[in-house]
């Protein structure tokens, strides 16, 4: 193990740059695949996801239901 | 209780050469379960077994929609991936790949030998990083009171000149930043920059990009992303460095690109 390569706590990263990588990077297992995550859009998903993390649609419920 | 074995699906995090590295990562995997290895050959699967029901098709779509779970299982994802690249080269997957038997593992293994072989070669000893780089806002000024409409019209004239003159700055920055880091990897990768209504920052991203690096070359290439920072004001950017990270951006080659 290198020294340069410092144990990294996964929880310093955000979740977007995490959702970014392992959602579309990678490689991607297809055929005998038995559960395809791949069928769902996850840029759509994704995004939901990220703007709900940043609050954003929490934001919007409290507003709808003032 | 203890699952049955009918209950259970097992979910596929990464492949590595079989024995490499010689002591498992004391590291866990999605919802705490321990991970294991399915070998074939030279090659091995890192697995999990994960509930069949919680990973059936339905119930995955609606999980992705669940931000609480799929952060904690995004995250088991990356742990497990960062624990191996710390002791072995080690081919990640993209997130989500679930089969219902051990056998079907080891027939991706079959299936995909010589890929893996070739990503395993290729990112031996080399780690990912990223570099992404943030346009600063531009800054406007108080707006000044224009006399007449030509005054008016001449400052809105300097203003759009001076606007241009900025973005053609940023686009040559950007791309000579790029070529700079890239120099000192061994392979990029640009990405498509994240959206301001992801990152939630009001300055827009104007690179998203991957670099693979040689563990004996971090320090030239940190060194060259330092350079390319120090430059970066006065074109109107900042720049971010981020990693190292398991090698995502630089595996499954042959594959078309979404």
């Amino acid at each position: 193990v290198s020294s340069e390569l410092e144990p990294r706590l996964a929880e310093q990263v955000t979740l977007l740059e995490l959702v970014d990588k392992v959602l579309n990077t990678g490689v991607v297992i297809n055929g005998d695949i038995t559960l395809a995550v791949a069928d769902v859009d996850l840029v759509y998903v994704g995004l939901r996801l990220l703007l709900a993390s940043a609050g954003t649609l929490d934001e919007q419920r409290s507003v709808e239901a003032a | 209780v203890i699952d049955a074995p009918q209950q259970t699906a097992w979910y596929v995090y990464g492949v590595v050469q079989r024995g490499d590295p010689a002591t498992a990562p004391a590291v866990t995997g999605i919802a705490d379960a321990p991970l294991e290895l399915v070998e074939l050959d030279a090659l091995a699967a890192i697995v999990s077994g994960v509930d069949r029901e919680s990973f059936s098709e339905d119930a995955l779509a609606a999980k992705l929609n669940d931000r609480a779970w799929l952060e904690d299982a995004v995250r088991a994802h990356e742990r497990v991936l960062e624990a191996y690249a710390l002791a072995a080269p080690v081919v990640p997957l993209r997130f989500g790949a679930i089969y219902h038997a051990r056998d079907d593992v080891e027939g991706l293994l079959a299936q995909r030998q010589e890929q893996f072989e070739r990503d395993l070669a290729f990112v031996r000893d080399r780690t990912e990083y990223g570099v992404k780089v943030w346009a600063r806002e531009a800054v406007h000024d108080e707006p000044q009171v224009a006399s007449t409409g030509r005054a008016y019209l001449e400052r809105r004239l300097a203003e759009q000149t001076h606007r241009e003159t900025a973005s053609e700055q940023l686009r040559t920055f950007v791309r000579s930043a790029h070529e700079r880091i890239a120099e000192q990897s061994v392979a990029a990768v640009v990405n498509r920059p994240q959206p301001r209504e992801l990152t939630g920052r009001s300055e827009p991203m104007v690179l998203n990009a991957a670099y693979l690096v040689e563990r004996g070359g971090v320090g030239a290439f940190e060194a060259a992303v330092e350079a390319v920072a120090a430059d970066a004001a006065g074109a109107g950017a900042a720049v971010e460095l981020n990693g190292p990270w398991p090698p995502h951006n630089f595996v499954g080659a042959d594959e078309v690109s979404p």
